[in-house]
This record gives structure tokens, sequence and C-alpha cells, in this order.
């Protein structure tokens, strides 16, 4: 897995065929059909804010906390009549901060060691909702109450979520050339080697980490006030940390295109199961992405765009056995 | 109390054989499996199935599971694992974790979102050791975990193909190099691995409540135990168990019940950042 150059002439190609057909969706202006695209866009924002995080090669399974933080926050803000943007903004900065608090113990983990501890973090914060009754109304769920409640139109919220998705794209396009990516990536081939030469990892790590929470808690608190009601199993559930992770991985890990794809395609996907089969299957079918992807074509759909580099490269990873 | 802390004793053997089956497909072949969890939920409700179907006591069925987990392991690592086993760890990782959903999702599927156990005649009785009541069933599955750590024990230090195991986790390199076929030893490690899996899946069942995210909770104790005891050492893992169960269950008597969970998890984060190399580990493994 590799960052790759973006100035790939099909990369920015399909960057650009990508932001085309979403705009030109708005358009149409059938509610059921931008309905389906809103909730695409906001996986598919996970997706790459999660893969900020990814391009440090540590691998989180915890994003729904972040998520359901930035839909809790915003909630109860809203219920309180604050304004929508602010409330956005403010369920990611605390959904950032919680990163950058956590974080700090946790970014000392490596590997498989991340991720477990990422999972049993979104757990304990998932109890946590249940728990703290006074203020998440447990398990019964969080509805916006009528008095603040406005009618906006899905178009509105497809602006919205477009906007913030296209910012979320720009700042993983811009973090991945700036002093951060790149010690995201020396992080990424070989934690000990930049650390010796330097390389301030925990710094970068929390900036990383806490940029990928703040983006995702605000697509959480999007979700709350689009939505309107939420509950712990909704904002917390795993299916949003192995849905980011499975589009991530499938569409392309450590590049900004990937998630999009990856994400637009198992999304749509399934979307299309939930309605015509049983919500069951979104889980299989993201399980069968990561697998399938891993088997065949570990670098992602957008590897296929890749030059075919000399076999040597691609062994060049099992030499670093000692370590993830 | 006293009760309490003889249950936690008992469980802790089954867990260490739970972890046993992880530490091994990581010690042989550096492979962190992350459908570890799923995998025992997945024994559990075949056992709850058959017990079910077919009215049978589940204790019986142990040996049956064991040999279809083997199967099942030797599939997995003919077609999954083999494929991948020499890439960068980071897609072997991503790879079980996505065979974890996959199973997680198949028990959603089949056996639907209801919570179910496995209750036999026995399931609540408890008996009187040295004057403590414990749980029974507690104190048979203890004793069947311990003979089969005990069996696992003898396969890896006495018999040909466990020396064989030992010296590859020692060094790879240094086994291909002797003639070994590590291919064959992959493939018998990761089905036995899959077997102690399945039967401790099977016995946990009988303890505990099934629901099909149940197995998140299982992984996250298995490493839990593995890292207390060492990741990659295979005698700390009992040490590790005991030990998990024991906090597990003394904490259940000053906390309330939804934090139960939460402690294997505290324990977890607690050792990793103290001492990540667990009691008996080899600084090397980590």
């Amino acid at each position: 897995m590799k960052i790759v150059n973006l100035n790939s002439k099909i990369t920015k190609a399909l960057l650009w065929l990508v932001l085309l057909i979403l705009c030109l969706i708005l358009l149409k202006s059938k509610e059921y059909i931008l309905s389906i695209f809103i909730s695409t866009l906001i996986y598919t924002g996970v997706a790459v804010a999660w893969d900020i995080m990814g391009l440090s090669g540590k691998i989180s399974f915890g994003q729904a906390a972040f998520f359901g933080i930035g839909a809790y926050t915003s909630m109860i803000l809203s219920a309180n009549g604050v304004n929508l943007l602010l409330a956005l903004i403010v369920g990611g900065l605390v959904a950032g901060f919680f990163a950058i608090t956590v974080g700090i113990p946790f970014l000392r983990l490596r590997g498989p060691y991340f991720a477990i501890g990422t999972l049993g973090l979104a757990n304990v914060v998932y109890i946590l909702a249940l728990v703290l009754k006074k203020w998440t109304r447990g398990a019964a769920g969080f509805a916006l109450p009528k008095s603040v409640f406005i009618n906006r139109s899905f178009s509105f919220y497809y602006i919205l979520i477009l906007t913030t998705v296209i910012l979320v794209a720009l700042i993983h396009y811009w973090m991945c050339y700036t002093k951060v990516g790149v010690a995201l990536k020396a992080i990424h081939d070989d934690e000990d080697a930049a650390l010796s030469v330097g390389v301030n990892t925990i710094f970068y790590e929390l900036i990383a980490f806490g940029i990928s929470a703040l983006l995702t808690g605000i697509l959480g608190a999007f979700y709350a006030l689009y939505i309107t009601y939420i509950s712990p199993s909704n904002v917390f559930s795993s299916s949003i940390s192995i849905g980011a992770v499975a589009m991530a991985v499938f569409g392309g890990v450590g590049t900004t295109i990937g998630p999009i794809i990856g994400g637009i395609f198992l999304s749509f996907l399934s979307e299309i199961l939930r309605n015509y089969v049983s919500s069951n299957f979104s889980l299989l079918l993201y399980g069968i992405a990561i697998v399938g992807t891993m088997l065949f074509l570990p670098g992602g759909l957008i590897s296929i765009t890749f030059r075919r580099t000399s076999k040597r490269q691609n062994q060049e990873g099992a030499n670093n056995d000692a370590r993830v | 109390m006293t009760t309490a802390v003889l249950n936690g004793i008992l469980i802790g053997g089954v867990y260490a054989l739970l972890a046993l089956g992880l530490v091994m497909i990581y010690g042989v072949m550096r492979i962190v499996n992350l459908s570890h969890g799923p995998l025992v939920a997945l024994a559990g409700y075949i056992t709850f199935s058959i017990c079910s179907l077919l009215k049978v006591d589940p204790l019986i069925l142990l040996p049956l599971i064991g040999v279809l987990f083997y199967g099942l392991g030797i599939l997995v690592y003919k077609f999954l694992l083999k494929p991948v086993i020499f890439k960068p760890r980071i897609i072997t990782l991503i790879l079980t974790m996505g065979l974890g959903y996959i199973i997680q999702s198949l028990i959603l599927i089949v056996w639907g979102a209801d919570y179910r156990s496995i209750l036999t005649p026995y399931s609540s009785r408890s008996i009187i050791v040295a004057g403590i009541p414990v749980s029974f069933i507690r104190v048979i599955l203890f004793l069947l975990a311990f003979f089969t750590i005990a069996l696992m024990y003898i396969i890896l230090n006495r018999t040909k193909m466990g020396k064989v195991m030992l010296a590859c986790s020692q060094s790879l390199e240094g086994a291909k190099i002797v003639g070994i076929n590590v291919d064959k030893v992959f493939e018998f490690t990761n089905g036995i691995s899959f077997a102690i899996i399945g039967v401790a899946g099977a016995m946990v069942a009988m303890i505990i409540v099934l629901y099909p995210t149940v197995g998140d909770l299982f992984t996250l104790k298995s490493f839990c135990i593995n890292v207390l005891g060492g990741l990659g050492s295979v005698i700390g893992i009992p040490l590790g168990g005991i030990i998990l169960g024991l906090v597990e269950s003394i904490s259940s008597v000053f906390l309330p019940v939804m934090w139960n969970n939460g402690v294997a998890f505290l324990v977890l984060v607690l050792v990793l950042l103290v001492r990540p190399t667990g009691i008996f580990g080899r600084p090397e493994n980590l």
C-alpha cells in the first residue's frame, strides 16, 4: 500500500468525474435518490477521514466512537437551540479533543494492539453512552425536540454533506503533501526508523488521529441533525467502523480517491442490499469486500491504475518480519 | 467473595484455553488472527443448534466440534491465509478482520439477533469444594480445559510435530534450512488452533449467553490474556487466563454488571501501557 502520487492523470480524471456526477445528482432532485446519496456521502466521508489515520499504517477500528460523540454533542447542543453549523463544528471539535486525549496513551501501541485497543475503546464509549442516561437519554435514544426542528429540504442537506465531504477529501489530499503526510508515510514504512531519524511520531500521529476524529465527528453531527434521531446502537454501531475500513481498503488505503470510490461503491451496494434483501447482509458485504481485496488486490480498486512495478518491490514487505 | 474468587479461577482455565488458540497461530505463523472472537462465537452457536436439535449433552459434542473446526482451520489456511502469509503484516491483519466480519454476519443471518443460551440439567447446580460453594459446571469445564491444555503441552514438547512447531516459532528461516516443510506445519498449526478455539467456544457457550456480536468480547479477552502472559509465550497463557478470570470475578462483586466486560479492556490497556511484553514475554516478539 502506498501513498499515491496524485499527479497521475487517471486519478485526477476520476476525481473530477466523481465530483461531476455528484453535482449532477443534485439536479435530479428526486428525494429518494438524494437520500441514498446523502447516506452514501456520510459514510464515504467517514472512510476518507479514517484514511487520514490509515496513512500512518495504524488501523483504527473505533471510528464509530468519534462518529457517535459528534452525533451526541451536536444533538445536545441543538436541543438547546444552538445554530446548526455551530453544532456541527463543535461536535467535531469535541470528538477531536477526545481523540487527542485518548491518543496520548493509545498511540504508543502498534499494529494489532492499536487495532484491538481502538475496538475496545469504541465498546467502552458505547457503554458510556448507555450508562450516562442524564445526558444521552440512554438506550431509548435522543430525538430532536419539535421546538427546535426546522424543516429543510433534501437538497439543502445534500449540498451541505457534499461540501463537507469535499472538504474532508481536500484536507486528506493536502495532508499527503505536507510535512505531516510525509511523516505519516515514514511511520507507515517503519516506525523505528522514523523515530531514529528524529521524527516526532507521537506528535504527527496525534495530529492525524485528531483530525480524523474531528472530521468523523462533524459527519456524525451531520447524521444526527439530518436524521433527527440517534441512539447508541445507531451511531456507535460497529458497522460504521467496519464500513469505514472496508470502504477505504476496498478502494485503496493511503490514497484520497480510494476511500471515495470504495465508499460510493460499497455504500451503494449495501443500500441496495438493505432494500431488497436484508440489512444483515451489508456486514457480510463489507467482510467479503475486505477479504476479497486482501487476497486479490491488496492495494484496493485504485491499484488497477498503478504502474506495474517489478516483483521485487512487492516482496519488500515480507522482510519486515519482526515488526508489523 | 470466596465463591467469586474460586469461580474466577475456574473460568480462567477456560479463558486460557481460548487464548491458547490465538497464541499458537501467532507464535508459529506470526499471524494475528482477528477472526478469533467470531470463531469462538460460531462454535458456541453451532453447539447450541446441535444441542437444541438433537437434545444431546453439549459435553459430548466437544470432540466433534474439535474435529469440525480442525477441518475448518485447514480450509481457512489453504484458501485464505496461505496466499497472504508472506506479505506485509497489515494485509493479514485486515484479512483476518474481514473474515471475522464474514463469520459474524453469517451468525446474524443464520441465527438472528436474539440471545441464545445453552441450558443443561446441571447448568445452575453448585457443589461444595473445600467448604465453598462453586458452580458445578465451571468445575467440569475447568477440568476439561486443564486436560486439553496439558494435552497441548505434551504435543508441543514430546511429539515430532510439536517440536517442529516450536522450531518454526523460534526461527522460520532456520526451520526451512533444516528441511522442515513449513507449509504442512502451518496447515497443522492452523487446524489444531482452530480445533482448540472451537472446543473452547463450545465450553464457554455453556456459561455465557450468546449474541451475534459476542465475538468482539472474546477477541478482546483473549488478547488481554495473551498480553498479560506475554504474546508468543505459551507458559504465560494459563497464568494470564486465571488472572483475568479472577479480576473479572472480583470486580463483578463491586461494580455494576455492565462494567464487567469493560474490565478486560481496562486490564489490556493497563498492561500494554505498563509492561507490553507481559509477564513471560520475550521482548522481540512484540
